[in-house]
């Protein structure tokens, strides 16, 4: 997370949180200005001034831009990007300029290029089975994909039926959404005021691993063909401190062995000296008894370990202790963080809070 | 140029016919006016005729401006602020000055001297390639601050000669780099009238400047014999030049890349579906354009365009085999349907 340190368009501080990887920044904010101050009538683009991003420039990204008509929020999509390390910016439209009260939705990943000689790989969006209140139109696409640090969520729904404007609607996931995301988010209902250009951009919540809805404009037009939709890159709220001070953290979520085996979430914590590593982890069921994950994001300064521990097995109806032995191999640049049933039954599917003595295994 | 002992033209001065006898430090020195020889550039002819004027317009100036200048001047002695160690007097740096922003399109003159001296960065760059088919340095990075590159490059000269660099002309005034890449093909085509030949050796001169000051940097001088048929590490790009003039064409402008880290689309695509009536704008890619690449999906954000109101959408990019055809679709979510429209963003690829 990070402020703005500045503006040319006499807008507030801006509080962004942010995922910056090697090869993508996630950013999320929303932020309001007058569309009537001297600075914004100046500013041919919008630029925020922050501190030292990750890359120099981006590629064009995009957003949404909303502003707030008589019968609600209306507003489109606008470009953005990374123009250099301290200066994000968003390109002006002034179609909007007889509206006052202006609204940027920052929920983007911004990218690179200039690269070669890479190879291709494509994403498999994660599974996802929308659920929503009956007021919301029928789905009609759904793409989602979950990384530990940002989710990718797009979907388009039917227009929206005239009951929906008295209720509060949600959304969720049967195979649920991560619930470490608190984010205000814009939602284009495909409602529309005929005097302004654009759509209605309405905000909603993602929360509790729901979206809701609310508060709908009930005085704009609808139609056939006016259909919704939902575009988000969000970052997750990782707590990266350590629970001890001085201790190395590393956690994850959802590492995916195959279709069906899951760790679901780990948080490990090194005390180099004496070598004592405390961890945290909830796996799904398996009927491997060894299972090794590539994983990302594990601190420089955490060393390979391996470390034994009990957990509780939760696969059947008593209560039974789970030997299991977990190690991180860090080799080539390339981390592998393996689950070893010790004893007792192969079926790993545990939990576990436990602190045990970390040895080495990179020696 | 002839210099020659005062006995015979002692306190001799003058010009005639292209012939200037001038008398300094005991002796008399005839030299013959001197004419461009080689190509001329449309760079170089604007500095050439912008010389004249500059030059004389120096007069113009007010005792303070030129104080001024004669100030900065004592300071760019022996500074690296134009690529070389000399000895500049007032003068000589206002013409300096203006004549290389003159070459930039900087039009309005100069008539007091920037603030203080700005030390301009060298040119740097990864790998270098030279062929009859492509002239191109990578991995060069973007300046801090406002700078333009600057391209010289001379003819092909035999294998032996080992300084050439003299014969180099200006191909490029204002080259920005292209994430990384300065592809200087085109530039040396449209100047010298034809692409290099393999065999022949290139000398190349590579410079940032300042378009607001005139500043230059030290340039880096390059030579290499060029190849045949060069067959570089391309980027991973569609853009229009790839589409298929065929009659189902609805994407006007197409600027797609990728990139790495679970492969990443970025792109900015306009469309115009006129008389398409499905939801989708697409066009259709030749069979070797389409091999770069696996089939995909990803997802852009977009919108109709001004007349049609700014209906903001989100696109389902495909590129995919579709009967006999690659085709590469972008289509609508949200809604109404416009015909014309933008679609942009930067969002991973996904399997079909």
């Amino acid at each position: 997370m990070f402020k703005s340190t500045g503006n040319n368009f006499g807008g507030p501080e801006i509080t962004f949180k942010d995922y910056q990887g090697e090869h993508e920044i996630v950013l999320n904010a929303v932020f309001d200005y007058d569309s009537t101050n001297e600075a914004y009538r100046n500013a041919r683009q919008l630029e925020i001034y922050v501190p030292a991003l990750r890359f120099n420039k981006s590629a064009v990204a995009g957003c949404f831009f909303a502003a707030e008509g008589q019968y609600g929020p209306i507003g489109t999509t606008v470009k953005t990007w990374i123009k250099n390390k301290n200066t994000i910016v968003i390109e002006k439209l002034t179609a909007w300029d007889n509206l006052t009260n202006h609204r940027i939705y920052i929920c983007t990943m911004y990218g690179l290029r200039g690269f070669r000689g890479f190879a291709f790989e494509r994403l498999k969006a994660a599974g996802i089975n929308l659920q929503m209140s009956d007021s919301i139109g029928y789905p009609r696409d759904q793409v989602y994909y979950v990384t530990p640090d940002w989710v990718f969520l797009n979907f388009s729904l039917g227009s929206p039926s005239i009951g929906a404007n008295d209720k509060i609607c949600f959304l969720s996931n049967y195979n649920g959404f991560p619930d470490d995301i608190d984010a205000l988010l814009p939602y284009v209902s495909g409602y529309f005021d005929y005097r302004n250009p654009g759509t209605n951009v309405h905000p909603v919540r993602f929360k509790d691993s729901q979206i809701l809805i609310t508060d709908l404009p009930k005085q704009m037009g609808s139609g056939t063909g006016w259909d919704s939709l939902f575009y988000a890159f969000i970052v997750r709220d990782r707590d990266n401190t350590p629970d001890v001070p001085g201790r190395c953290l590393w956690q994850a979520k959802d590492l995916i062995y195959d279709r069906y085996v899951r760790i679901r979430s780990v948080r490990m914590e090194l005390s180099p000296f004496p070598a004592v590593v405390y961890a945290e982890m909830e796996s799904s069921l398996s009927n491997k008894t060894t299972m090794t994950y590539e994983v990302e994001a594990v601190p420089d300064k955490m060393a390979g370990f391996k470390a034994f521990f009990l957990g509780t097995y939760t696969g059947g109806k008593c209560l039974t202790i789970q030997l299991v032995e977990l190690q991180l191999v860090r080799e080539n640049g390339k981390d592998k963080f393996t689950t070893s049933s010790g004893t007792g039954l192969k079926n790993l599917i545990f939990q576990l809070f436990d602190t045990s003595v970390a040895m080495p295994v990179n020696a | 140029m002839i210099a020659l002992p005062s006995i015979a033209f002692g306190g001799f001065s003058g010009s005639a016919k292209g012939v200037t006898a001038r008398y300094q430090d005991g002796r008399s020195i005839l030299s013959l006016k001197a004419y461009p020889s080689g190509y001329a550039t449309a760079a170089q002819m604007v500095r050439r005729s912008a010389l004249a004027k500059i030059s004389k317009s120096y007069k113009n100036l007010s005792d303070a401006e030129h104080k001024a200048w004669e100030n900065l001047a004592e300071h760019a002695t022996g500074q690296s602020v134009f690529g070389q160690k000399a000895k500049l007097s007032g003068h000589n740096l206002f013409v300096r000055l203006n004549s290389n922003r003159a070459y930039c399109g900087q039009g309005e003159l100069l008539t007091t001297p920037p603030e203080g001296l700005t030390v301009i960065p060298t040119v740097e760059y990864d790998d270098f390639t030279l062929s009859d088919n492509l002239i191109l340095f990578t991995g060069v990075p973007d300046p801090d601050g406002d700078l333009l590159l600057v391209a010289k490059m001379s003819d092909g000269q035999s294998k032996g000669v080992s300084s050439g660099w003299g014969k180099s002309v200006i191909i490029s005034p204002d080259k920005v780099p292209d994430w990384g890449d300065v592809d200087l093909t085109d530039a040396f085509t449209a100047v010298l009238g034809h692409a290099p030949v393999p065999g022949e050796k290139y000398f190349i001169e590579l410079y940032w400047i300042e378009p607001a000051s005139g500043f230059t940097g030290i340039p880096i001088k390059v030579s290499a014999i060029c190849e045949a048929g060069a067959t570089p590490n391309r980027r991973l790009t569609l853009d229009s030049s790839d589409i298929l003039d065929d009659d189902e064409r609805y994407i006007s402008d197409l600027d797609v890349e990728f990139a790495p880290g679970s492969t990443i689309l970025t792109a900015e695509i306009t469309y115009d579906s006129t008389g398409h009536n499905v939801q989708e704008a697409y066009c259709h890619l030749p069979d070797a354009v389409a091999a770069r690449t696996p089939d995909f999906k990803s997802y852009l954000l977009g919108r109709s365009l001004e007349n049609d109101k700014y209906i903001p959408y989100f696109f389902a990019v495909t590129k995919w085999r579709w009967g006999h055809d690659n085709e590469f679709k972008i289509g609508k979510r949200g809604g109404p349907w416009k015909y014309k429209g933008i679609a942009f963003g930067t969002c991973p690829v996904f399997e079909m």
